[in-house]
Order: C-alpha cells, then sequence, then structure tokens
C-alpha cells in the first residue's frame, strides 16, 4: 500500500475512533437498566464482531490459496488471523471488566457469546503452534490453510452450540443491541464499530508492510552472500515475502 | 449533560476497559518500532557491507559503481 | 464395484485386520478408560454418579480414549510409505479419509461397547438409559472421527505430532461435546431417563457431523499433495 494511502487510513482511523469514543461519553444517553457500564459494549462489542469477521476472513484466505496455489492469500490468512487473536485479546479482557462490573466476578459462565468467543479464540491461538510443527514450507501453508477453513466453519456451529446450552435465561446484556436499541446509541455503536474496523484494517496493512520489509532485507542478504546469509529473516512460523 | 460523569456505577470499570485498549494500541505500537528499529539496522548492515564490497573491487570496477547505486536507489524505493 | 469402493474395502480391510492381530490401540484405549474412571471415582469422591456428572465423566474419558485412537491412525502410512503408495495409486484421494475415519468409527464403537458397560457397573444405578444412549455415541463418534482423522492427517507429517492432535481437536470438538453431555446428562438420571430436548441435541450433533464431514472430504485432496 502505497505509503499516502496509508497516512489516510491513519488518519480516518484515529479521526473516527477519537469522535467515536467522544460521543460514547459525552453525547449518548445513559441505558437504563445498567447505567454507566453499559458504555464498555460500545468498546468491546465492535472488537468481538471485528476480531470474528477477521476470523472468518482467514477462512476466506485459505480457501483462496488452497485454489490457486498464490502464496499471498496464504500470507493474507496468517496476518488477518493474527491479529484477529490479538484483537480477541482485548475482546476478552473488556469482557471480563463487564463480568466484574456486572455480576461481581471477572468470568460468567452464563454469558454464552463470552464463552463461546472464548472457546473460538483458545482453537486460533492454536494456529501458531500447529503452523511451527510443519517444517515444509509448501506443507505448512496448505495445512494452514485447511485449518483456516476449518475453524472458520467452526465459529457459528460453536457459538449455536454454547447459546443453546444456556438453560436459564440470564438477562441477555446484548439484548440492548438486538431489541430496541434507541437511535443515538446505535449512531455511537455503528461509528464505534467502523473505527475498529479500519483499526484492523489499518493494523494489517502496517503487518504487511513490516513482513515486505523483513523479506526484502532477507532477499538483500541472500543477493549479498548466499552462503552466509543462508538463515531466514522473520521466523519459521509465519509465511513471508522472501519469495515474490 | 448531567449523564456524563455519574458519581457512582462502575465509572472505574468503563475507564479500564478504555485503558486497557488504549494500553494494547500503544504496546502495539512500541512492537512495531522494535521491528522497525531491526529493520533498520539490518539495512545500514547491509549497506555497510555493498560498500565494503564495491571499495574492495573499486580498482577495476569504477564502472560498476553507478549500477549498484542505481540498484541501492531501486531497492530504497520499493521498500516506501 | 467401483474402484472407489474396492479402495475403501482394501484400505478399511488392511486396517482392521492389522488391528486385529497387532492390537496397537484398543487394548490401550480400552485400559486408559476404565483407570481413568477410577481416578474419577477418587478424584470426586462419589461412588455413584448420575445426571449431568455421570455425562461429564463418561464424555471426558470417551474423548481422551479416542485421542489415544487417533494418534495412531495414520502412523502406519507415514512410516511405511503408505501415503507415497497410495499417491500413485489412480483412486480418488478422499477414498483414504473415509476408509480412515471408518477404521476409527470401528475402534470407538468397539471401546464404546466395551467400556459403557463397565461405566454403567461402576457408577450407574439403572441401566435404562443405555439403549437411547447408543444413538448419542454414534452421533458423537461420527463427529469425533471426521474432525480426528482430517487433523490426525496433518499431525503425522509434523514435528509435534503426538501434541498437535489433542491441541487442535480439544477446541473444535466442544460444540459436539456440548450436545452429546447434553443429550446424555438427562438420559442417565437417577430417577429414570428423560428426554428432555434429546431431538434438538440430536439435531445439533447431526448438523455438526454433516458440517465437518463435507469439510473433511473437500479439503483431504489437499493435505495429500506433494
Amino acid at each position: 500500500m502505497s505509503s499516502n494511502r496509508l497516512k489516510a487510513l491513519s488518519i480516518a482511523t484515529v479521526a473516527i475512533l477519537v469522535v467515536g469514543f467522544a460521543l460514547v461519553f459525552f453525547w449518548t444517553p445513559m441505558d437504563a437498566d445498567q447505567g454507566f457500564k453499559q458504555k464498555i459494549f460500545y468498546l468491546h462489542v465492535p472488537l468481538a464482531i471485528v476480531a470474528l469477521l477477521g476470523f472468518m476472513a482467514g477462512g476466506v484466505e485459505g480457501f483462496r490459496h488452497l485454489r490457486s496455489g498464490d502464496k499471498r492469500h496464504d500470507l493474507n490468512s496468517y496476518v488477518f488471523i493474527h491479529l484477529s487473536v490479538v484483537f480477541g485479546v482485548a475482546v476478552l479482557v473488556t469482557g471480563a471488566i463487564w463480568a466484574k462490573a456486572s455480576w461481581g466476578y471477572w468470568w460468567v459462565w452464563e454469558e454464552p457469546t463470552l464463552v463461546s468467543f472464548l472457546i473460538v479464540f483458545l482453537l486460533y491461538c492454536t494456529y501458531y503452534p500447529f503452523r511451527y510443527a510443519i517444517e515444509d514450507r509448501d506443507q505448512q501453508a496448505r495445512y494452514a490453510s485447511v485449518f483456516a477453513i476449518t475453524a472458520g466453519a467452526f465459529v457459528p456451529l460453536n457459538f449455536m452450540a454454547v447459546r443453546m446450552a444456556e438453560s436459564v435465561i440470564h438477562p441477555r446484556v446484548f439484548a440492548t443491541s438486538e431489541g430496541g436499541l434507541p437511535d443515538s446509541m446505535l449512531f455511537t455503536f455503528l461509528i464505534c464499530f467502523v473505527g475498529i474496523g479500519l483499526l484492523w484494517l489499518l493494523l494489517v496493512k502496517v503487518e504487511m508492510a513490516g513482513k515486505q520489509a523483513s523479506g526484502q532485507v532477507s532477499r538483500l542478504r541472500r543477493a549479498l552472500d548466499p552462503e552466509a546469509h543462508g538463515r531466514t529473516v522473520g521466523g519459521r512460523i509465519a509465511p513471508n515475502m522472501e519469495t515474490p | 449533560m448531567n449523564e456524563v460523569l455519574p458519581a457512582n456505577d462502575a465509572i472505574e470499570y468503563v475507564l479500564g476497559a478504555y485503558m486497557f485498549f488504549l494500553l494494547m494500541v500503544l504496546l502495539y505500537i512500541g512492537i512495531l518500532g522494535a521491528k522497525f528499529q531491526r529493520i533498520s539496522r539490518d539495512i545500514s548492515e547491509l549497506t555497510d557491507e555493498v560498500e565494503a564490497g564495491q571499495t574492495g573491487k573499486a580498482p577495476a570496477a569504477t564502472p560498476a559503481t553507478p549500477a549498484t547505486e542505481k540498484a541501492d536507489e531501486q531497492a530504497e524505493e520499493s521498500r516506501v | 464395484m467401483t474402484p472407489s469402493r474396492t479402495a475403501f474395502a482394501a484400505i478399511l480391510g488392511k486396517d482392521l485386520r492389522t488391528e486385529l492381530r497387532t492390537m496397537r490401540s484398543l487394548p490401550a484405549m480400552v485400559l486408559f478408560a476404565i483407570t481413568t474412571f477410577i481416578i474419577f471415582r477418587y478424584g470426586l469422591d462419589r461412588t455413584t454418579l448420575s445426571g449431568s456428572l455421570a455425562g461429564g465423566v463418561l464424555w471426558t474419558t470417551i474423548l481422551f480414549a479416542a485421542i489415544l485412537g487417533i494418534n495412531r491412525i495414520f502412523v502406519s502410512e507415514q512410516e511405511e510409505g503408505g501415503f507415497d503408495a497410495f499417491r500413485l495409486a489412480p483412486v480418488d484421494r478422499t477414498v483414504l479419509f473415509t476408509a480412515k475415519a471408518a477404521a476409527l468409527f470401528i475402534y470407538l464403537s468397539v471401546l464404546e461397547l466395551i467400556v459403557v458397560p463397565i461405566f454403567a457397573i461402576f457408577f450407574l444405578d439403572s441401566a435404562s438409559g443405555l439403549l437411547p444412549l447408543i444413538v448419542v455415541l454414534a452421533g458423537a463418534n461420527l463427529g469425533i472421527c471426521a474432525l480426528g482423522t482430517l487433523i490426525s492427517s496433518m499431525a503425522v507429517n509434523s514435528r509435534a505430532r503426538d501434541l498437535l492432535v489433542p491441541l487442535l481437536l480439544l477446541p473444535l470438538v466442544v460444540p459436539l461435546m456440548i450436545a452429546a453431555t447434553s443429550a446424555t446428562a438427562p438420559l442417565l438420571e437417577a430417577a429414570g431417563p428423560s428426554y428432555d430436548k434429546f431431538g434438538t441435541w440430536l439435531l445439533v450433533m447431526g448438523l455438526y457431523d454433516g458440517i465437518f464431514c463435507l469439510v473433511g472430504y473437500a479439503v483431504f485432496d489437499f493435505l495429500l499433495e506433494d
């Protein structure tokens, strides 16, 4: 991505996030049921949705990689999943903070969306040791794509199963976003959602640029002295950009 | 405007959540910074090597110098 | 018989005959399960189990015993060049997937045939919930076998072979376990089996099995590429 577009993306991301959070704290009305702590949702829910979309996008890229054999799709798949895992950490921590504020405990098994997100997160955490365990680069890329597809299919199934397992109907906190959400709250939520989505996109681009740079450093190294600089920069887990 | 700061009700938690988010973003920027530093170091190492290689061959290969300079420029452009 | 069916029968037959002769996986799985029951007896400090506790103990044990079998399902192919031989054969590659999954299904069924009555003898007050349990067992076995075969074929070519199967399989199998335990728990109630939401959970298991059998079927080809 050219540096101008990257700059524009960064500015847009920061601007929208700042506006969004300002709206959260200074403009949106207070939730009648939960009070001030409902405001965590303007952060927690967009992070969760973006992370899940990111995981599924990783699955799509995995599928495209298997179809075409183009390594770029494998790289996309890796970066999408990696960043969604990072966002997932934020989802779980903000979710725990909300749980503590609502129920007094740092974790509640009764909130199905949080529990199923935890399971999805744990699954995608295994992506790294899985890639690391496969030595051959091409095989690693292919297997990783299979993982991304399988895990992508897993996400909706998991949410459904966990939700059904909750026999006690707890006051669903996310009901506020399903049932009559007042327009002002919806508006703020959408702004925050766009902001977080742009943040994800921005971080993806930045990661890719970083990998590109490392890849070129390796190529330069190898061009200069093939024997001395045989080692790969960028580790054995992630795909790199050494081969154009 | 009296919805702004209720003295009650979990304000620490909400702020804690947003602060954590900010912390993660800053941490990520820090990691990027470290990565960038490492790459800069690698590049200066490589530049030194290229230049050392040039001075090593300098007596016989003066016409080669513009070519390597051009290659360096191209590498710079593609990196940006 | 089409070449696929012949190949399927051949691979399945070879696996079953080998298992019968060498007894590599099954005895270990059975012994593991029985020992685990004893550990649960002391760990939980209970001599009888019912309801969700019984379901939980039973399914946890079956799942971990299954992992022992899954770890071994492709080992002989890997060690003795079976993968290469198979790649050369003019058969649809997915046959390896279905044949291995079928073999695993048979192993799991035999395991459960032995282990579930023992579980009943150890912990259950009445055996009336066991007959409908067969349906739940079959449904869960299918999902475990499809995913297990898929993961095992990837793990066998990797460095940390024995680690990879539990690592990947356990999170993936959570929805299936949710459905299986939720269906089993009412069956094992002390007061007698109840069919609370039995059909719903069977449907969930069916959906899960369908999706992952399809996924395995679709992607297995890519795993065998060189």
